[in-house]
């Protein structure tokens, strides 16, 4: 079974700072991270190869600082790891990243052994769409499986999978076939440290480089700034109220009845909805 | 073949739905269901997709402008689709009133056949667990919040806030510190990683209105603030401001509206 994990490395948003006078964000010196939501894919796909055999991939598009990454999620325990890094790509949106990742994957399956599965995060902490997971899945035309909480069970010969999944008021327990890109909610496993050896292993193993053109992509148009279709226009603070908030005294009077005094003062509609409430209706 | 979702049967329908009629913009929620199937279609379509937008606005040459809060809530950006049609964007449940409703539509509803049988659709549904706290699922749109923070400064005190819930027929609500600290659900959480409110009144104890929290609650019609710091942020946007500790306010709150609104009524325990 060959399994394949996309990771994307992000800024550490607990980190991250505003410049307050030109409202930019200020990254110089904000050390970077696997996205935290990736490790729960890691994880999932370290225990289907655990259980069942096989090989996990990790790839990434990004610059070659998210080298980083990579051998992270090496000494966590995957077995082979792929930088997708061009200029070309840069400004990517949505539609232009899964263009690129589709394509690598396809790559990887030809290198390296057709892929079964495909996982992603459930979203990133900076671009934070959930978009990619399910982009790429509709360029590999794999069935589409978001939000699981849980692979419940994995038959290869048979081509099926069962897995839980988050949706609208309730878990659905779907049954689909390989192969398939599966997003992982956050907190359903507990992710693995990695040991020692692996680090080393990790500190010294090849990383998979692959420009546009190595990674067969065919038209580079449909790449980076070119190929996205989503422009951001404007970044802006939000607007600050006007007014500060009126600091309630009470005069001579409980705190607790001054407050609500001045609550029906300024919306005095609030205290007959407020009394059919309490009373239930 | 529509009853329950699936990505595949959904995918297809809206997609051909989008290739007969062509609209410049195409709006979904951004919860689960929307995230999943506004992905798939955008890529489809192969055009631009917005996400979990708070505001819309059209130009008026009729180019969508979709604003998204970014790096945790601290900034906005307006994003377009310039050339690719049709616009797409996410927009997060809550952010925006909901309308009146009209008395004389000018929509009209049109049937549209799928096109697909069971048969072509490879997932198949094995069984649907419905959320059993099914009550809390109404947080976002309760008239009346009641929430609690940090500076409660423990569980227990943390049920003064429940209790005042209780009383007012509220829902309660935190911020997220107090999730993490596993005190309360994380279906309770409200902000920019939790739930969007409006309600008609929120009453906010021991929040120090963190950018994050703010942007879920921005569309509260009245916001008290009970803080013990007098220059706490929440009291940049609250509309009331009360300066004093929220342990000792809380029970006295609880009593006077209880007095107020419904003398006759029993009390609800908190659960
Ligand atoms: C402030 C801001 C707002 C943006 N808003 C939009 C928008 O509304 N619409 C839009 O189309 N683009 C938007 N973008 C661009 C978008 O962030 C990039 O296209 C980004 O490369 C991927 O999107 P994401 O981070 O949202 O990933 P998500 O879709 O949230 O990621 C889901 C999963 O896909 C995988 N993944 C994502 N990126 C990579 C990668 N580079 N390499 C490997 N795996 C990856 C990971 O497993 C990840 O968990 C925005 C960017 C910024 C900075
Ligand atoms: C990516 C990201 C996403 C986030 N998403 C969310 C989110 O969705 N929702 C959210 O809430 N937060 C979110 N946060 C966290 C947010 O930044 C703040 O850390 C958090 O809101 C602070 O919670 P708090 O106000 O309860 O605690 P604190 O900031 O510690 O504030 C406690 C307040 O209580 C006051 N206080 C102390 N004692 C008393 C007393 N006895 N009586 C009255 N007041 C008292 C203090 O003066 C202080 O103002 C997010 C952060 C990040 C980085």
């Amino acid at each position: 079974m060959h399994i394949v994990v996309c990771i994307k490395q992000v800024p550490d948003s607990a980190q991250i700072r505003v410049h307050p006078v030109t409202n930019t964000i200020m990254r110089q010196g904000v050390p970077t991270i696997i996205n935290p939501y990736d490790l729960f894919a890691l994880e999932e796909a370290l225990r289907l190869r655990d259980k069942f055999g096989g090989e996990v991939t990790v790839l990434t598009m990004g610059p070659p600082s998210a080298e980083d990454s990579l051998r992270k999620a090496l000494t966590i325990g995957a077995d082979r790891a792929v930088l997708l890094t061009d200029r070309f790509f840069a400004g990517s949106d949505t539609l232009a990243t899964s263009y690129a990742l589709a394509a690598a994957i396809r790559k990887v399956g030809s290198t390296f052994g057709a892929v079964d599965i495909v996982f992603t995060g459930k979203q990133t902490i900076d671009g934070d769409t959930a978009q990619v997971g399910p982009g790429i899945c509709k360029r590999l035309d794999y069935l589409q499986l978001t939000y699981v909480s849980k692979v419940s069970s994995l038959d290869l010969s048979g081509r099926t999978i069962e897995v839980e999944r988050r949706s609208e008021g309730g878990v659905q327990v779907l049954r689909s076939t390989l192969p398939c890109l599966i997003t992982m909610l956050e907190g359903t496993n507990q992710v693995r440290r990695g040991s020692m050896i692996n680090a080393l292993t990790a500190a010294r193993a090849e990383i998979v480089k692959w420009s546009a053109q190595d990674a067969g992509i065919e038209d580079i148009q449909k790449c980076g700034l070119r190929g996205s279709p989503t422009v951001v226009k404007r970044v802006f603070a939000p607007t600050p109220r006007s007014e500060k908030a009126k600091v309630v005294e009470a005069a001579g009077q409980p705190p607790a009845e001054a407050l609500i005094d001045e609550i029906f003062k300024l919306r005095p509609k609030l205290e007959t909805e407020m009394s059919d409430l309490a009373r239930g209706f | 073949m529509l009853t329950d979702y699936r990505n595949e049967s959904y995918t297809k329908a809206l997609t051909d739905v989008v290739n007969t009629y062509k609209p410049e913009i195409l709006l979904l929620g951004a919860t689960t269901l929307g995230r999943d199937l506004a992905g798939a279609v955008a890529t489809t379509l192969l055009t631009g997709l917005t996400a979990d937008c708070t505001e819309l606005d059209v130009d008026s040459d009729n180019s969508l402008a979709a604003t998204r809060p970014t790096f945790g809530g601290s900034l906005l950006c307006t994003i377009y689709t310039l050339n690719f049609r049709p616009q797409m964007a996410t927009v997060r449940p809550r952010v925006m009133p909901m309308p009146e409703r009209v008395q004389k539509p000018i929509g009209r509803v049109v049937e549209h056949q799928l096109g697909m049988v069971e048969a072509d659709i490879v997932t198949k549904v094995l069984a649907f667990v419905p959320d059993r706290d099914k009550a809390t699922s109404n947080l976002a749109y309760a008239d009346i919040v009641v929430a609690g923070g940090l500076g409660l400064g423990s569980l227990e005190n943390f049920q003064l806030v429940r209790q005042l819930a209780s009383v007012l027929g509220a829902e309660y609500g935190c911020s997220r510190p107090l999730v993490q600290k596993g005190w309360v659900s994380s279906d309770r959480q409200i902000g920019q990683t939790g739930k969007t409110i409006r309600p008609k009144l929120y009453i906010a104890a021991g929040i120090s209105g963190a950018i994050q929290h703010r942007v879920g609650v921005d569309g509260a019609d009245m916001i008290v603030a009970i803080n013990t710091d007098k220059n706490a942020p929440i009291f940049d946007f609250a509309h009331l401001a009360l300066v004093t500790d929220a342990v000792r306010l809380l029970p006295a709150l609880t009593e006077a509206f209880r007095k107020r609104l419904s003398p006759h009524t029993r009390d609800r325990i908190a659960s």
